[in-house]
């Protein structure tokens, strides 16, 4: 049977993580999700990263993951025929996605209500920074600034120290995530109601949704919560990251099971843990009842017993523990081959120009009657642009123009750039 | 002997060790193979009782007929345990229900 949104086309005006990586899984789950970029192009295509051995001009990292299974189409809006072009392509679409900022696109006459009065079956996809209305609404954001205000960055880290970065641009993907939903809640609308809207996310948001426990925890309660480092400011006991004797670190959730919890102690050598009633069910070992200093009671006894073996030992031990919720912290590096991600099938392999066959993240979302699946690498920029201009009546030399308007529009930017640096 | 809560106790026949989860008031006669159990490693070792010699097992608590004696291994070994001559049983430890 075909995926789930064979038919569907997207027309995605969008750069970096938060538009693309919401195009992907429309592409995975089989949108023909045709990617309009400038003559530049995305900016992620050149972005190098930290250690990157490939050669410079190879596609980015990031642009590679966010919009692998899309087609190109590479146009200059500020001319007529760029506009024709986008406006051919917005009139046999069902979706606009954009995380442009909206002033930029309302210069480009691309904005909300502009488009719905001219394509009323459009479902227009925006995500920014920080909502569409306030007084931010046209602020600019990277994933950082959203981390930020959202309130997660200052619970991260240690309290008597500067707050700390996630290690993933999580407000991006996450924003990622929401507006996929979105898209998807708007076409599903659209088939019941037939009516078409506007689909409005944000970083901000989609923060304040991976926070919701959290942030109700401290509306109800009015708690001022500390940053707790190695554990989560809103659980105490034993629940947090341990390191081992040879520079691993394990991190344990839970020990369901009282008979867990003995075979624990005594095998972390702390008997003694087994007995103190502070600990002894599965409520109080995530956190009920206990003091703040109960909580650094345990945590340092279960910090040394962790520090007295290795790596490997506790492996051994807990995986013969199905009541411990736990796992051994894993790095980018062993990610993808993690037994679990291949068996999910949620690791794949396109082909990327230049690269060749390459490992990503695939498709996430398994359907058991109409699945999705990861559709192809990434495109070069307006790769596809003859292909699905000319089938819209774009005759060859109006796609030769096309070509030559970006062309040049694109040397224009590059000798300018030359030119200041 | 008078058992305490948090006590460990050696085994004289192998290398199991208990530790006094909870004990009834009053002395005991804590054994294991048969041989009682002290708070020392015996200077030789004795042979288990060959009704004593179901073993225990690390991490597992053990428990008398009323409940009123329970004890932790923290060290396996092949002798059973007994208190009073009774034999111990393994505690039937309740599944709680999983969370997510």
């Amino acid at each position: 049977m075909s995926p789930p949104l064979t038919g569907i086309r997207v027309v995605e005006m969008s750069l970096a993580i938060q538009g693309p990586a919401a195009g992907v899984y429309l592409s995975d789950m089989g949108a023909d999700v045709i990617k309009v970029e400038p003559p530049i192009g995305d900016p992620s295509r050149y972005g190098r990263g930290v250690d990157n051995p490939t050669p410079v001009g190879t596609l980015g990292p990031q642009f590679i993951a966010c919009n692998r299974g899309k087609r190109s189409v590479c146009v200059d809006l500020t001319t007529a025929l760029g506009q024709r072009a986008l406006h051919a392509l917005l009139a046999d679409a069902d979706v606009f996605l954009t995380n442009y900022r909206a002033s930029a696109l309302a210069r480009l006459g691309l904005g909300a209500e502009q488009l719905r009065a001219r394509y009323p079956r459009l479902v227009y996809a925006s995500v920014n920074g920080f909502g569409p209305l306030g007084p931010d609404a046209d602020k600019a954001m990277l994933d950082g600034a959203a981390v930020a205000r959202g309130g997660l960055l200052g619970m991260t880290g240690l309290g008597d120290q500067t707050p700390v970065l996630p290690a993933a641009t999580i407000g991006d993907h996450a924003g990622a995530l929401q507006l996929a939903l979105g898209v998807m809640t708007a076409l599903f609308a659209r088939e019941r109601h037939g009516v078409a809207q506007h689909v409005a996310t944000s970083a901000l948001g989609a923060q304040l949704w991976l926070q919701q426990w959290e942030l109700a925890h401290v509306s109800i309660t009015g708690a001022r919560l500390d940053r707790a480092g190695a554990h989560h400011p809103n659980i105490r006991g034993p629940y947090g990251v341990y390191a081992t004797a040879d520079g691993g670190a394990i991190m344990l959730a839970q020990t369901m099971a009282e008979d867990a919890w003995d075979a624990f102690c005594v095998f972390a050598d702390e008997p003694a843990l087994a007995l103190d009633d502070r600990w002894t069910s599965p409520g109080k070992r995530l956190g009920e009842g206990a003091s703040a200093a109960d909580s650094e009671a345990v945590r340092a006894t279960l910090r040394a017993a962790f520090a007295r073996r290795s790596t490997a030992d506790w492996v051994a031990f807990l995986g013969g523990q199905p009541e411990i919720i736990w796992e051994r912290v894993q790095a980018w590096h062993e990610v993808l081959d993690d037994p679990q991600v291949q068996a999910n099938g949620y690791a794949t392999a396109v082909d990327v120009p230049d690269l060749g066959p390459t490992r990503l993240v695939g498709n996430l979302v398994g359907l058991s009657a109409t699945p999705g699946a990861p559709n192809g690498g990434p495109p070069r920029l307006g790769a596809d642009t003859a292909a699905v201009l000319a089938p819209l009546g774009f005759g060859a030399d109006e796609i030769a123009a096309i070509e030559r308007e970006t062309t040049q529009a694109r040397e224009a930017l590059l000798a300018l750039a030359a030119a200041r640096s | 002997m008078a058992l305490k809560t948090g006590a460990r106790l050696k085994s004289a026949v192998c290398d199991g060790e208990v530790m006094i989860v909870k004990a009834p008031a009053g002395d005991v006669q804590l054994t294991c193979g048969g041989v009682p159990m002290s708070d020392s490693a015996p200077a030789a070792r004795q042979s288990v009782h060959p009704d004593h010699a179901v073993g225990i097992r690390i991490g597992k608590r053990y428990v008398n007929e009323d409940g009123s004696l329970e004890v932790l291994c923290v060290k396996a070994g092949e002798g059973g345990l007994a208190a009073d001559g009774a034999l111990l049983l393994q505690k039937d430890t309740r599944q709680l229900p999983k969370t997510d």
